[in-house]
């Protein structure tokens, strides 16, 4: 329950991106996992979330299969590459 | 002699700031597209890394059919007409806001925190209709990379694209993913 309420609590956060009608799913299906957790990077720092909590949660919505959440976790940023 | 030597000095001094400021206002018309009035690709390149990416959205479009507008209206009235829609946004855009060219004559960004960028993207659309354009938009989060942020752009309307021209959404975005991989990308 904690998780589906923080969930329910970060949809709002992530569904200012507009896709020109092109789904979040679709769109995330696209991107390298390296640029998939820089998105989610993005709105994790804008949100006061970790980007795991992110990534969650855009598995909880069905943007994203789980199955990636390790290749997306392993990914490194090149910001954090350089930090 | 004291005098005259300091008076050089100050010559020097004054004559370094008049090529200091010269050299400043070179560089700064190099980085400035005239045509479209609006900044060029270096201008966003150097002011992205002082941006605060985590408040920020990239506002991206693309003109749709620019062969054809050039064809109708000649290079230079498109370039009127682009100049025309800068001209109009500037006023909706705030010190620290970053917009310009990125590539050609179609491509354009504007970097915007995100409570701005949706209503941004209906005003583009509205300007470039007052001169007969129309273009694709994305808004996406503003990563550091710079180029990584505009290819999350770029792939979601290329995906958007292929869609409305009935290609087959799914098919194609397979064909994306395939691609990603063979550039060593995915």
């Amino acid at each position: 329950m904690k998780n589906l309420a923080a969930t329910n609590d970060l949809k709002p956060a992530l569904d200012w991106l507009d896709l020109d009608g092109i789904t979040k799913t679709a769109w995330l299906a696209q991107l390298s996992p390296i640029n998939v957790r820089a998105q989610a990077a993005v709105l994790s720092a804008a949100n006061g979330r970790s980007v795991r909590q992110v990534l969650n949660a855009w598995v909880a919505l069905g943007y994203l299969p789980a199955a990636r959440l390790p290749l997306v976790m392993a990914a490194q940023s090149p910001d954090e590459v350089a930090s | 002699v004291t005098l005259l030597a300091t008076w050089g000095a100050a010559q020097a001094l004054a004559e370094l700031a008049a090529e200091n400021q010269a050299l400043r206002a070179r560089v700064a018309a190099l980085l400035w597209n005239r045509q479209l009035n609006c900044p060029r690709r270096e201008a966003i390149e150097d002011a992205w890394a002082g941006l605060d990416h985590d408040a920020y959205a990239l506002l991206f479009f693309d003109l749709d059919g620019l062969n054809a507008a050039n064809y109708a209206y000649g290079y230079a009235g498109v370039g009127e007409r682009i100049a025309s829609v800068w001209d109009g946004l500037r006023a909706n855009l705030r010190a620290g806001d970053i917009h310009g060219q990125w590539l050609g004559g179609d491509e354009f960004l504007i970097a915007v925190p995100h409570a701005d960028a949706a209503p941004l993207a209906a005003r583009v659309q509205a300007l470039l209709q007052l001169v007969e354009l129309s273009a694709s938009r994305v808004i996406v989060a503003a990563a550091p990379d710079l180029a990584a942020t505009v290819g999350a752009a770029e792939l979601a309307m290329k995906a958007a694209r292929c869609g409305a021209r009935g290609e087959g959404r799914r098919g194609v975005l397979v064909d994306l993913r395939e691609r990603s991989k063979e550039l060593g990308s995915a």
